[in-house]
């Protein structure tokens, strides 16, 4: 007996499968339909086989990608032609873009926002979402000047005697490093050394 | 001084305050004008090399204090360059940090400077500033100062979001050895229980922290959690802080010993089974000669390993109080088991090891279906052990490409190694 909640909770996980990099996505669904036809969806959704796990997980994976660029997604701010526009770089390989700018839209609702993927340039412009081509916004995110006094902010609040390496990584996994402009300092606090220095 | 080099100065005063937070249950208002709001769950922007989370645009309002604190980097009897925002600069600074997405809101402290009300008062118009005149939606952590006014501190509740005034020590004996100009009763825990009061009436939706130094009065872990229960039950506490002391130099502690970060991390633990996991103060065990948490279990595991008599427990028949109770299971985990006890039994090890039970602590503590499964002596000889214990990611033999290495590859079936060959069964 499968309520509805339960078949909504499962297709919702299969929809974030489908952001995973993975190529063996469309076993591991069949297999865990299978599973939950024959034992029951609680079976699956406690995870209580490898399949099941493996599902949950990758799903999971794509959530927390998710939410993590929640946070590490910086923007550039640019006016043009009277219109405020917000541009960010999203370049994590889980096609989470169209996700995560909604957040933003509610967030800033007077902007533009744009968040540039591998998969395209995501924007939503007066409340309606398309893809574009992502060479118009690129050359924004080449240079950003307000990353000088985020280095400075970020540089003043760490405390040398509590380095605490492992726990840095755990929070930003090196797969993040590339993203953020603090990424080398989470490996080495060293490269905050010239950090704040300049007056930009 | 330029905003910039104040940034520095007063970014780096209030590093040693350690709540990030961004959590608000608060329903931003829709509409034109209106910039930010609040999540309903807390985003972190970025970590530092320390491992902290970075969360909020943590400053101070200035940096001059006329308090004469032994641990604190600003007392007044230090030689370091003092500076101040203006509310206005200050908010037009947050507001870049808040858009570019640096942040996810403000955290807003001070020294004392000149009177609490007079320092309060430019906090509390910053913030009237962001709000007002910026339309900003999103979270705000206030300050309380000890000593300032009602007024001012109905006033902050009716902006911020969550509000703290931190006690320091957890009683008023070692309160005067560390900030002889602070007294408990009158400058700090009044201001609780106006905080208090102004949360019953449904403002500052995040109710009160508050935040202790751990070591330089020699307080204990018993003082501490002792302070810390009292707090929840009488004024509506949400959460504590600790904050291992490091001596700062030109201090008059600054020759003490530092407090060990493991202390502050088994402070936190025992914070946490106290708040989330219904322990009682009496289940939790100190040493006998210091009134310390023990440093190499936490606290969970002595608990458990000072009830032999209560352990194994069936995990099919134990109860959600009881399962809490077991080393290696968590809140989560222990719902999933309830949840699949409704279907059925749990009838292997690898059943609990999906459903996020730490199987390695829990073994010794928990029978399946009656067999045991597991030896206290190999839990307590492996811990050392565990750290350099095998990847258990592997590809299947002759399946479909599936990914060889992280926590969302399909695990090798039992006995098989990474590269598809026979390997002996591990052993507990």
């Amino acid at each position: 007996m499968h309520c509805k909640r339960d078949i909504e909770d499962l297709m919702s996980e299969i929809l974030f499968i489908f952001r995973f990099p993975a190529r063996d996505n469309l076993s591991l669904v069949a297999q865990v339909i299978g599973q939950a036809l024959d034992r029951g969806y609680a079976y699956v959704a406690n995870r209580a086989s490898r399949e099941a796990k493996a599902f949950r997980e990758r799903a999971h994976q794509v959530r927390l990608a998710w939410h993590k660029s929640l946070g590490l997604m910086r923007f550039v701010r640019v006016e043009q032609n009277g219109e405020k526009v917000l541009i960010g770089k999203c370049p994590v390989p889980y096609r989470i873009a169209d996700l995560a700018i909604w957040h933003f839209v509610r967030r800033f609702p007077e902007f533009t926002i744009v968040i540039v993927a591998p998969e395209g340039a995501a924007v939503v412009r007066e409340g309606r979402f398309r893809w574009e081509s992502p060479a118009r916004y690129e050359e924004f995110l080449k240079e950003d000047k307000f990353d000088a006094w985020w280095q400075a902010f970020y540089k003043s609040q760490y405390i040398p005697e509590r380095r605490n390496r492992r726990l840095a990584m755990k929070g930003v996994p090196k797969k993040y490093w590339a993203w953020v402009t603090e990424g080398q300092a989470i490996d080495d606090p060293r490269a905050m050394e010239n950090w704040g220095n300049r007056d930009r | 001084m330029e905003t910039f080099e104040k940034l520095k100065v007063l970014g780096g005063a209030a590093r040693y305050d350690v709540c990030a937070s961004s959590f608000s249950c608060r329903q931003a208002p829709s509409g034109s004008g209106r910039l930010g709001n609040p999540a309903s769950s807390g985003i972190c922007h970025s970590f530092l090399p320390d491992g902290r989370c970075v969360s909020l645009f943590r400053v101070l309002m200035t940096n001059a204090c006329e308090q004469d604190c032994a641990y604190c980097v600003n007392r007044k009897s230090r030689n370091t360059p003092r500076t101040a925002f203006l509310p206005e600069e200050l908010a037009r600074l947050f507001i870049e940090f808040y858009v570019r997405n640096y942040v996810e809101g403000l955290f807003l402290s001070s020294g004392v400077c000149g009177s609490a009300d007079a320092t309060m008062q430019k906090m509390v118009k910053t913030v009237e500033l962001l709000r007002l005149k910026y339309g900003y939606q999103g979270y705000v952590h206030l300050k309380i100062l000890p000593g300032a006014s009602h007024s001012l501190v109905e006033r902050a509740g009716e902006l911020a979001d969550r509000m703290s005034v931190n006690l320091e020590a957890p009683n008023r004996k070692r309160l005067a050895l560390l900030s002889p100009g602070k007294e408990m009763m009158t400058s700090i825990l009044e201001r609780m229980q106006w905080m208090h009061r102004l949360s019953q009436e449904g403002k500052i939706p995040s109710g009160q922290t508050t935040q202790f130094v751990v070591g330089p009065a020699g307080e204990t872990d018993f003082e501490l959690l002792r302070s810390v229960t009292w707090l929840y039950k009488n004024v509506g506490l949400r959460r504590a802080y600790f904050s291992a002391f490091i001596p700062v130099p030109q201090t008059p502690l600054e020759n003490s010993e530092r407090t060990p970060l493991l202390r502050e991390h088994r402070l936190y633990q025992a914070e946490f089974l106290l708040r989330t996991y219904g322990f009682s103060l009496e289940e939790l065990a100190f040493q006998g000669t210091n009134f310390n948490l023990p440093l190499d279990y936490d606290p969970k595991m002595v608990f458990a390993l000072a009830r032999p008599g209560r352990y194994p427990l069936e995990v099919n028949k134990a109860s959600r109080e009881d399962l809490l109770r077991v080393p290696g299971v968590g809140r989560r985990s222990a719902a999933r088991i309830l949840a699949l006890r409704r279907q059925g039994r749990i009838t292997d090890i690898q059943e609990l090891k999906n459903l996020g039970v730490v199987v390695k602590r829990a073994r010794p503590f928990i029978t399946i279906m009656g067999r045991a499964q597991g030896h206290l002596e190999t839990l307590l000889q492996g811990t050392q052990l565990n750290l350099w214990s095998p990847s258990r990611d592997h590809p299947l033999p002759g399946g479909p490409e599936v990914l060889p290495q992280g926590r969302a590859a399909l695990p090798a079936p039992p006995g098989r190694d990474r590269l598809g060959e026979r390997t002996l069964p591990i052993a507990v």
